[in-house]
């Protein structure tokens, strides 16, 4: 029943350019709502009818996330990890930001103490999955091809094969983007934005819907600070602007350092 | 990018409709795109009419809306537009926002004529 008039299934009405809008349930609709497209109307509609000469307009209204595919592959895939008492998370960087160096110390520190999988995402080439192997944890590639992040249903279809019965936590490296991962669900408990000090420390600011949506942020190649006159309190602040809330975590995949509380933070999590 | 498939979700969406009302045809799409949505209207626009050519349904428009991005306030509970993505309150300063609009990427509704 739609919530908004209580009607059982369809319900018409005219708008004053005499367009008919006709509000129906779709097989997959949750939300139903009436709204009046004040955009549509000409300005010299506005104050009295019109009659139109081409064929009566009908307008269907729908209410439907253009990405309810995406989002219903990722319900799934999030009930699936709840069911088995999995944590996911979904890794977010640019290209070159350090996502499988610090998955390959990462695994190294959790094996035998934590059981972990890992899917990777790149448009081509399994040589990030080739990295992670070996390392105590099953790990799956997914090739994009031209899509340039992944999506749910990739996801859904790698988990069988990555999956082990005593997994507890999942990486999720996404391909190299920092604009399109962050509209598509993957089914993850959380997102880890990754940036490393070569990027630069207003990075946050300039990509402020990952960042945001993030609930942890990696500081990445931090070895490399005094090679770029990095500026601390300029990149906190620019975190704080988009994430005031945000978990920060510094650390050199490369040189060990900052990996500590990382790892404890990512064994707290399970 | 991917406003193409942007687009050809859109379209895609149509299609049911259209397959089961044969004498119908869509004249326009209105959606609803946020600014924090990762979308370019200008380039949805531009990849639209490729996304209708190949689905043998060109000549649909496509109208856009454009959402602000608001927040709303945990801790005064006031909801309000920000211009700037600086993620705190205008009213009482406090951090502890919730992003309430500015998601958005949706069909809103579709104009049919019956012919």
């Amino acid at each position: 029943m739609c919530k908004d008039c209580g009607c059982e299934g369809v319900h018409r009405h005219t708008l004053p350019d005499g367009t008919e809008v006709v509000h129906s349930h779709q097989e997959h609709d949750r939300e139903h709502r009436h709204e009046h497209h004040e955009h549509d109307h000409d300005e010299h509609d506005r104050d009295h009818h019109h009659e139109h000469d081409r064929g009566a307009k009908l307008r269907i209204a729908i209410e439907e996330n253009i990405l309810s595919a995406n989002d219903r592959a990722a319900a799934l895939n999030r009930a699936e990890f709840r069911q088995r008492g999995i944590v996911a998370v979904n890794l977010i960087s640019s290209p070159g930001s350090g996502k499988t160096a610090l998955l390959e110390k990462t695994l190294d520190l959790l094996n035998g103490v934590l059981p972990a999988a890992v899917i990777v995402g790149d448009q081509r080439s399994d040589n990030d999955a080739r990295r992670l192997e070996n390392r105590g944890a099953p790990v799956v590639q997914i090739e994009t091809g031209d899509s340039c992040h992944l999506n749910a249903e990739q996801v859904g279809k790698a988990l069988d094969a990555v999956l082990r019965p005593e997994t507890k936590l999942l990486f999720i490296e996404n391909v190299g983007n920092l604009v399109c991962p962050a509209a598509f669900d993957l089914g993850e408990d959380f997102k880890i934005a990754l940036l490393s000090t070569p990027e630069g420390e207003d990075k946050p600011i300039k990509y402020p819907t990952l960042f945001h949506l993030a609930k942890t942020i990696v500081l990445t190649k931090s070895d490399l600070k005094p090679h770029l006159d990095w500026d601390d309190a300029e990149c906190r602040k620019a975190i704080r602007t988009v994430n005031p809330g945000v978990f920060i975590f510094e650390l050199s995949a490369k040189t060990g350092d900052g990996m500590t509380p990382w790892i404890d933070y990512l064994k707290g999590l399970c | 990018m991917h406003e193409l498939s942007i687009c050809e979700a859109i379209v895609g969406r149509l299609r049911p409709y259209l397959e089961e009302n044969p004498g119908c045809r869509v004249r326009r799409v209105f959606v609803e795109i946020g600014r924090l949505s990762g979308v370019d209207p200008e380039a949805l626009r531009f990849a639209f009419p490729a996304a209708t050519q190949s689905a043998g349904l060109a000549g649909i428009e496509l109208e856009i809306a454009r959402r602000p991005v608001t927040l709303r306030c945990c801790a005064c509970g006031v909801e309000a537009e920000v211009k700037n993505f600086e993620m705190k309150c205008g009213a009482c300063g406090s951090a502890e926002v919730k992003i309430a609009g500015g998601r958005e990427l949706k069909i809103t509704s579709f104009e049919i004529e019956e012919e």
